[in-house]
């Protein structure tokens, strides 16, 4: 059972997110934060009181309401706690200068958001690629 | 904009009048209103770059949402559209992926609307060449084609936005061509101030009424028969003329096309 938390305001690219999902027969236990502040809330909560049921990926959009996704990586790779959580970054953006930041300020991937079938499926296999690779 | 360039003129009026005779404070007035055009004129082109920028991203968003789910349709329920309802579902995938592309290359041509940035270099056009013949090699295999070419001198340019322009006149001929297969050949010539490529085809040819309109944005020549969204050659347009040259074609229906364009040395 893969525990993702996804950090996404647009509930149509939530499901998309799900159909990838689904596409792979993946089974997993999604946390939804619909902004960064409730993201960083949701996953400090968990990393205090529940350190066992620790996400096993945090999927994060780039552009979200109160603290975008720039700001929760940066916080969350401040705090030790959750260095070790793989973190992927969802863009809508085709900025090569964004993709740099992103690594930079610590994603371990950062991803396109899916146009078509094909991309979606393929994201779901690079969800789970980045698991197997975290957890090795 | 306007109201800087008014008062800059009020002014220079003023100036010349008192300075009739003074050649010099004249000149620097010139000089003066030179350079307020042309931070007006970049202002400009960056303020319409971002503008068209901006709304072609608003826009792939929601179209993306249409793309996506359309195809998700397709796949969970296709099978049991009949007859109507896949045809209708056909209708709004083509039309979604034909306004991405759309959208796409808006986005790609936006970027050449402001004065460029990148520095000259001594670029290789044969080095451009291969580039863009092995990205474009399923196509060329496919369509059977034949590119040649004579020796490419190198000019003065950056290396991206010579491709750009490579990849695109290629491309054209790779589409428009006519019952035989493609035959491309690229040559070159050169005076004391410019370096003209010519790109010369064996495809449909473009009647001579058409010569200056194909190079206008979004206008086309054909309909859905041809891909393309009527931006290609408004890019290397802008491109050539960013850089100082010009761009023309010579063809005749029927008679394949000659494209050229020039590079100051």
């Amino acid at each position: 059972m893969l525990r993702i938390l996804l950090a996404e305001d647009n509930p149509g690219d939530v499901r998309l997110f799900t159909e990838a999902l689904n596409s792979r027969n993946i089974k997993f236990d999604l946390s939804l934060a619909e902004d960064g502040q409730k993201a960083l809330a949701m996953i400090q909560r968990v990393a205090a009181e529940d350190p066992a049921n620790s996400p096993d990926i945090i999927v994060l959009d780039v552009n979200l309401p109160k603290h975008n996704g720039d700001e929760v990586l940066r916080q969350l790779r401040a705090e030790p706690r959750l260095r070790g959580i793989p973190v992927v970054m969802l863009t809508s953006s085709e900025s090569p200068a964004d993709q740099a930041r992103a690594v930079e300020l610590g994603a371990d991937l950062y991803i396109r958001k899916p146009s078509d079938l094909q991309e979606l499926m393929d994201i779901a296999k690079i969800i789970e690629d980045v698991v197997r690779r975290a957890k090795a | 904009m306007s109201t800087s360039l008014n008062a800059a003129a009020t002014s220079l009026e003023k100036e010349t009048e008192r300075h009739q005779h003074d050649p010099q404070a004249l000149m620097a007035l010139l000089d003066e209103m030179r350079d307020l055009r042309r931070s007006a004129e970049s202002r400009h082109s960056e303020e319409l770059q971002q503008f068209v920028y901006t709304i072609s991203h608003d826009f792939r968003e929601p179209l993306r949402m249409i793309s996506s789910y359309s195809q998700l349709l397709n796949f969970h329920y296709g099978k049991q559209l009949e007859g109507d309802g896949k045809e209708f579902m056909g209708y709004i995938l083509e039309a979604a992926v034909r306004m991405e592309r759309f959208l796409s290359d808006l986005v790609n041509y936006s970027q050449y609307l402001r004065p460029s940035d990148a520095t000259l270099t001594a670029v290789d056009p044969e080095g451009v060449l291969q580039g863009i013949l092995l990205s474009l090699d399923k196509r060329i295999q496919a369509g059977h084609a034949e590119i040649t070419y004579n020796k490419l001198p190198h000019v003065q340019f950056d290396f991206a936005s010579l491709s750009q322009i490579f990849q695109q006149l290629i491309s054209n001929a790779l589409v428009f061509h006519s019952a035989e297969p493609p035959r491309i050949h690229i040559s070159t010539t050169q005076d004391e101030h410019v370096t003209t490529f010519s790109f010369r085809d064996n495809g449909l040819g473009i009647e001579p009424r058409y010569h200056t309109q194909i190079f206008d944005p979004f206008r086309r020549l054909h309909g859905r028969e041809y891909p393309g969204t009527g931006l290609g050659l408004t890019v290397c347009k802008r491109i050539v003329e960013r850089r100082g040259g010009k761009i023309w074609v010579e063809s005749e229906l029927g008679r394949g096309s000659t494209i050229r364009f020039t590079v100051p040395n």
